[in-house]
């Protein structure tokens, strides 16, 4: 007891909590894509709460942005491997 | 026509009422097939408010010489407040001299508040006889046609009721489709009993003659005419009073024809012309081209509206839908004895809910997912907004009442508001009989086959759709009489909530959200029955508490793209094949006014091949095919072979030619008839052809259609341009690029 700061995980909360009404206008598939960003944003609470800043917002967005950039570079790690075990196709074209 | 004798009870229809010296004028349609008519001693009321002083000065300003008034001390409620005011009544003897003397009295008297004045008196004299258009009534008259007593012996809110063997005579302009006012010259055509005369204007005498014969003979009880208001009826006149013969318009001889200005006015965020009115007494002028609801619903429709708003035949068919609502909202106002507060008449602003959604965010609209879809069902909940303001009972006076404030039942979701929850407000007491009345047609027209009786159910729905979609654009419109914003916030609110519900409980189910706007959704799941999709409207009515039906489940759906950004999913336009083989389509050329009919005709002939896809697959298979059809058409436009009727685009302009900024086509052409001497007003239709759409000069680019002579030729290459475009948008989401399109259809190329 006697903590008198909101943690930094409680400011999260807080932000996520203040978006609860843009998250229930999404579609459901738009709002699964939402939660993977919030627990991405939820990871990094503790970096956040070293920083201490008082506006928890584009911590959040940096802590998504990391989780999405380590996802990019598995990605491209994958397609590079898939691309040497196929050999590529000629593009497909459409109609006609 | 006032027979010498008369039975002392006469039954029949009411065909028209109007203020008369000592009395309504009322014309009856009686049982042996007469037109009589008679006097009702009626003396309209209205009320003063304000300060001892102010009133003691308009009682002296009164003017009782030739005019006899009678004025008494009386009580009435102001709307929403529980305790009344006195208030001054005063009765005027001689109807037809009301609205000036109140004309007098309020640019007179600016300490007083006026009440009831601004009531159409025939609305005031059916109001206080429980009387209506066309109703059927049973009249109590004296010998010399002065009615002791009459009541209307159906009812406004009956579905069945009989509409009285009215004689038409129509008039209209030889071969005339577009406005003759814009130019050109031709010959009266006129309609009655089976049969049609032309009556060539060349010697005018002969003309009026002529017509005069036909009146008396067949004695109309309706002249229904193409451009009567703006055109026929002001020519004639003018023509009979050249050649000094009394043209016999009129039923009733004492009286000249109406006449009103032509005006422009806002109306759903466009600008609208109404080429002013020329009405009769005792007969009924009804002009098709100047007449929203006959447009929208017919005759049929035209009389429905009428019948449930009280607002007489020939007004109601010249006015916006919005007078009609409330005109109704004041009835019930009356009748609680309310008092109706004088409103200055300012330019009309009030908006559908369709139109909101884009100026106000009102409802809640998620863009569809680009592109087709298979088995696709379509929800609709019924008359949304309308069922949302008596199912929540919101009403201007009902909205944050002192008694509720606590109550959290009656808390509207979102926002700060509330709405009552002991007294049922005018709003939702007033719509109550209307959302019966129509859910009655739909289950009429359900069980119903006969194509004709199909028909009439079908307009007179429609026609109260109107009433119910435009109810909601005036609970906030500032100007409305009994408008609040905070009510028309409500009610947004409410449809945001439900709308969500709706998604969270098909969600829920499985169904992925493909598309929605404010009252409607679009969901999908693989392998979904029709019993599925029936169930889901099942759960979301349950939820909601609100009418939820299933529109239809697509076969297919396409949802297009933007034409300016092809990116870019665009709301409420689609084209999608239901399991019936019907179609449905939003959005595109073939639904626009101003399409020219060769692309219209190319169009419907895609979608026609297409629509013959069970798949999207099978979509994909005829794109061959539609390509082709787009490839013939431009053949045809290069060949130089179109006619004028399939080029011509009809547009309306949106301010005065000479206050177009930019040399938009239908600048220019606005301009051209200006020359010609055409007199234009905002908000009217012109018709032009492209002759040269990229000259130099502005005037080479297109020509008005009313001005075209023999020597003109048209841009093929403009009109391929809007054929590509109006095939782009439904075959772009198949695969299929723009620069490919162009090559595929060139009649020329290789490629093809």
């Amino acid at each position: 007891m006697g903590r008198t700061l909101t943690t930094f995980t409680q400011l999260v909360w807080q932000e996520i909590e203040s978006l609860r009404r843009y998250r229930r206008a999404l579609r459901q598939e738009d709002q699964q894509a939402l939660d993977t960003l919030f627990a991405a944003a939820r990871r990094h609470s503790s970096a956040g709460a070293y920083l201490a800043r008082e506006t928890p917002f584009e911590i959040m967005l940096l802590s998504m942005l990391i989780e999405q950039q380590k996802q990019l570079v598995a990605l491209t790690r994958k397609v590079a491997d898939l691309e040497t075990r196929v050999p590529a196709d000629p593009p497909a074209r459409v109609a006609s | 026509m006032r027979p010498a004798c008369l039975p002392t009870r006469l039954r029949g229809w009411l065909l028209d009422a109007y203020a008369d010296r000592a009395g309504m004028a009322v014309w009856l349609l009686d049982e042996d097939n007469r037109r009589v008519r008679l006097l009702d001693p009626f003396r309209p009321t209205f009320y003063l408010a304000g300060p001892r002083h102010a009133l003691d000065a308009v009682l002296r300003a009164l003017p009782r010489r030739g005019c006899p008034l009678t004025t008494r001390w009386v009580e009435r409620h102001e709307l929403g407040s529980p305790d009344p005011v006195p208030v001054l009544e005063v009765a005027v003897h001689q109807p037809s001299r009301f609205p000036t003397l109140v004309r007098r009295l309020l640019q007179q008297c600016d300490q007083v508040q006026f009440y009831h004045v601004d009531v159409p008196l025939p609305q005031r004299y059916f109001y206080e006889r429980g009387l209506f258009p066309l109703a059927r009534c049973e009249v109590e008259v004296t010998v010399d046609g002065t009615i002791r007593a009459i009541h209307a012996v159906d009812s406004p809110w009956d579905t069945g009721y009989a509409t009285p063997p009215l004689t038409i005579l129509e008039l209209s302009l030889e071969g005339r489709v577009s406005n003759p006012n814009h130019g050109g010259v031709c010959n009266l055509i006129v309609r009655v009993e089976g049969e049609e005369r032309c009556l060539e204007g060349d010697d005018g005498a002969e003309l009026v003659a002529r017509l005069n014969q036909l009146l008396h003979r067949h004695d109309p009880d309706v002249i229904l005419t193409d451009w009567g208001d703006s055109y026929i009826l002001p020519r004639l006149l003018t023509l009979a009073s050249r050649v000094r013969l009394p043209l016999a318009l009129n039923r009733d001889a004492d009286r000249p024809v109406g006449m009103q200005a032509p005006r422009s006015y806002f109306s759903y965020g466009r600008i609208l012309a109404n080429a002013g009115a020329r009405t009769l007494y005792g007969r009924l002028h009804v002009d098709r081209q100047n007449s929203f609801v006959m447009a929208e619903t017919g005759f049929p429709g035209l009389i429905e509206q009428a019948r449930v708003t009280k607002v007489p035949l020939q007004h109601m068919a010249r006015t916006t839908t919005g007078t009609g609502i409330t005109a109704m909202q004041l009835e019930t106002a009356h009748h609680d004895g309310i008092l109706i507060p004088y409103r200055k008449r300012e330019p009309e602003e009030f908006k559908s809910a369709l139109e909101l959604l884009h100026t106000d965010q009102g409802g809640l609209v998620y863009a569809p997912v680009l592109g087709y879809h298979e088995n696709v069902g379509e929800l609709d909940f019924a008359s949304m907004y309308p069922s949302i303001m008596t199912r929540f009972n919101i009403s201007p006076e009902t909205v944050n009442c002192s008694c509720c404030a606590h109550d959290p039942a009656a808390r509207v979701p979102e926002i700060g508001h509330h709405t009552c929850r002991h007294r049922t407000g005018l709003v939702p007491r007033t719509l109550i009989p209307l959302l019966s009345k129509r859910a009655q047609y739909k289950r009429l027209l359900a069980a119903t086959a006969d194509p004709m009786t199909r028909q009439v159910l079908d307009q007179r729905q429609t026609a109260l759709k109107w009433l119910l979609v435009v109810s909601f654009g005036y609970l906030g419109y500032k100007n409305a009489r009994f408008g609040r914003i905070e009510a028309h916030e409500s009610v947004t609110a409410y449809s945001r909530e439900i709308l969500l519900q709706a998604k969270e409980t098909a969600e829920h189910r499985g169904f992925r959200l493909l598309h929605a706007i404010v009252d409607s959704l679009w969901v999908h799941k693989p392998g979904a029955t029709r019993g599925d999709y029936e169930a889901l409207a099942r759960a979301i009515a349950a939820r909601t508490t609100l009418p939820i039906m299933v529109e239809g489940i697509y076969r297919w759906i396409g949802f297009l793209p933007s034409r300016v950004d092809p990116r870019m999913p665009v709301p409420n336009q689609f084209v999608g094949m239901f399991e019936t083989g019907e179609s449905k389509i939003r959005g595109l050329e073939i639904r626009r006014a101003d399409a020219p009919l060769i692309v219209k005709k190319a169009q419907a002939e895609v979608l026609r091949s297409l629509s013959q896809a069970q798949t999207v697959v099978e979509l994909r298979a005829h794109v061959t095919h539609a390509l082709e059809i787009i490839r013939a058409y431009r053949h045809y436009l290069q060949s130089g072979r179109a006619s004028l009727e399939d080029l011509i685009i009809a547009k309306s302009i949106s301010r005065e030619p000479q206050a177009y900024r930019h040399q938009t086509m239908t600048a220019i052409a606005a301009r051209e008839l200006l020359r010609h001497g055409v007199r234009l007003q905002p908000g009217e239709t012109i018709h032009y052809v492209m002759t040269d759409a990229a000259a130099p000069l502005a005037e080479d680019r297109v020509r008005a259609v009313a001005t075209l002579d023999g020597a003109w030729s048209y841009d093929a290459r403009a009109y391929e341009t809007l054929l590509l475009k109006s095939a782009r948008v439904i075959l772009a989401p198949l695969g299929l690029n723009p620069t490919d399109l162009d090559d595929l259809t060139n009649p020329g190329s290789s490629r093809a």
